[in-house]
């Protein structure tokens, strides 16, 4: 069993930011929640511990105790934006495991796993946990989605021309990039605290090989279904989908489709994007934090059901979806 | 937790074997960077062999490509972006081509990792725990791509076992958690030794020839209180280019 007993979530508004493309200033939207115009390693492991320390206390958690629980790690960026700060100065130096090890030895941290899976990391870091507290291995885990400013992903995001200026999902109009920080406080113990009790009854993933930028309608209905058919549960019976919902005219129209194949029509959705921004390898955690209350508040209205699906795509055809049970 | 050991395949790069090798078997690389070749290079051997579709692939590495984030950097300082080279240099688009070359559909995980020994082998502990909870295989690799002594060349290569849950009962070659081993004598034992940061496809590369050898290692534990251990007992299919 898989229990979310705490979160935490800190994400950005919407801002511009500039920068020279092919001799021509360019002007970009970005959600912004930081700061520091580019974050060094010591001020991302700041951020991180703040959202550790703020969802372990949410579940309960002593510090002494969430210090010997292993932490699974999702992000595209980790340190990159300390190697740009760098290489304005001297040599840049950036390896995917610093952040973990930074993470060991000055958060003291027993086990540090980092993931990176293009914009799936922390949902593939979701599925990782899961996989580690049905082994009984460990009795609790905790996931964390970073993500932050670097010029590199924006400037490569503009070259493949998928920015937009306004985010509007479903409806071709661009997506808009976004960094924050969020943390998922797992146990196999089902939580004491009142409130809803959301347990992740089944999750999948799926790698489409049919072109790295854009998965297929195909692959995205299977890896719903394959989760779907995990936690035992028919279409039917979901209560809400978290869409994806990038905001590219193709991924959209691929994710309608298969959500139109999976539920015969369109179930309600709740799309968090607009709020956040596209918050890349973070992105599980992150619209799992902010989605958990919203969600809850839709229940609390009157929605006969109780299982909510979640959809997390990404580049190199990396697919996860997930089922919560979601009870009173 | 019991998970047997099916197979092994190494590819070490050197004068361009990668693009031949792949050349060979049918495969375009001309788009991919050098991590992605090495990894692909590496898994040549399954490539007819009609792996279950649903095979899980975890690789472990420290990086994406060091050659085309460093074009990507220095096109950056110029005023542009190539998005091919976005493309090539995403962190899963190794994994992303041995399921295309292989046919695979699964679950395909990148890990972060570096020589230590508490880190170079957590690809393994989660392929492990994938097969624990699903059954079926996978796939576990490291793979390492590193400019030559002039810069210009890449160099490194890939680690790959074949791992199963379906032939654990049968099978002479297994991995176990401690709570299930009967552990091996001292003698047979071998300490995995201290390796340089980053040096994880030595590591891995070390560990197949030991395994080659018929040695039985010692791992360390994947998680605070835990340990595990290797059996071997018999050869296993190798292949080494």
């Amino acid at each position: 069993m898989t229990y979310l007993c705490g979160h935490s979530v800190r994400y950005g508004k919407p801002s511009d930011e500039t920068f020279e493309f092919l001799g021509v200033l360019q002007t970009a939207k970005y959600y912004r929640a930081f700061e520091q115009a580019r974050l060094d390693i010591s001020q991302t492991a700041a951020v991180c511990m703040a959202q550790i320390r703020a969802a372990a206390q949410e579940a309960g958690w002593s510090a002494e105790q969430f210090h010997e629980v292993p932490l699974f790690i999702g992000s595209t960026s980790y340190t990159v934006a300390d190697s740009e700060r760098a290489d304005f100065c001297g040599e840049p130096s950036y390896l995917l495991n610093d952040l973990a090890e930074y993470l060991r030895r000055e958060g003291g941290f027993a086990a540090v796993h980092s993931f990176a899976t293009s914009c799936t990391s922390a949902a593939n870091a979701l599925m990782r946990a899961h996989d580690l507290l049905e082994s009984g291995l460990a009795e609790r885990v905790l996931v964390l989605g970073v993500e932050s400013f670097n010029l590199l992903t924006l400037m490569h995001f503009h070259s493949l021309g998928l920015l937009g200026s306004e985010y509007r999902p479903f409806e071709a109009a661009g997506l808009i990039l976004g960094e924050g920080a969020a943390c998922l406080a797992l146990s196999r113990a089902k939580p004491s605290a009142d409130g809803f009790v959301w347990r992740l009854a089944g999750i999948a993933a799926h790698t489409d090989t049919a072109q790295p930028a854009e998965s297929s309608s195909a692959a995205m209905a299977s890896v719903m279904q394959t989760a779907l058919a995990r936690a035992d549960v028919a279409p039917q019976q979901i209560a809400e989908v978290k869409a994806h919902a990038v905001g590219s005219a193709g991924s959209d129209a691929a994710e309608r489709q298969a959500l139109s194949a999976v539920f015969g029509g369109e179930p309600p959705l709740a799309c968090i994007k607009p709020q956040t921004g596209h918050t890349l390898g973070a992105s599980a955690a992150v619209e799992t934090a902010l989605w958990r209350p919203q969600a809850e508040n839709r229940l609390q209205g009157g929605l006969s059901r109780h299982h909510l699906l979640a959809n997390f795509f990404g580049f190199g055809g990396n697919l996860v979806s997930a089922v919560w049970e979601v009870s009173p | 937790m019991k998970i047997a050991l099916c197979a092994a395949a190494c590819f070490h790069a050197h004068n361009h074997r990668d693009k031949t090798l792949l050349k060979a078997a049918g495969l375009d690389a001309r788009r991919m960077s050098a991590q992605s070749r090495f990894a692909l290079a590496g898994v040549l051997p399954w490539r007819y062999r009609r792996l279950p579709p649903e095979t899980a692939v975890f690789l472990g590495t420290d990086f994406g490509s060091r050659k085309v984030f460093d074009d990507m950097r220095r096109n950056m300082r110029q005023g542009f972006a190539k998005p091919l080279d976005f493309l090539a240099h995403l962190h899963n688009a190794p994994v992303f081509h041995v399921c295309a070359a292989l046919g695979l559909s699964g679950v395909s995980v990148v890990e972060a990792v570096d020589g230590r020994p508490h880190n170079w082998l957590k690809p393994l502990f989660q392929a492990m725990l994938h097969l624990h909870a699903h059954g079926g295989y996978a796939l576990v690799g490291w793979c390492l791509e590193r400019p030559d002594a002039d810069g210009m060349e890449a160099g490194g290569g890939s680690v790959w076992l074949l791992l199963s849950a379906e032939e654990a009962g049968a099978a002479q070659w297994v991995l176990q958690t401690a709570e299930a081993a009967v552990m091996p004598s001292a003698a047979c034992l071998r300490v995995l030794p201290e390796g340089a940061d980053n040096h994880f496809v030595q590591q891995a590369a070390a560990w197949f020839s030991a395994l080659r050898a018929g040695e039985v290692w010692q791992l360390p534990p994947p998680l605070p209180h835990s340990s595990w251990h290797l059996q071997v007992d018999a050869v296993l299919p190798f292949a080494e280019q």
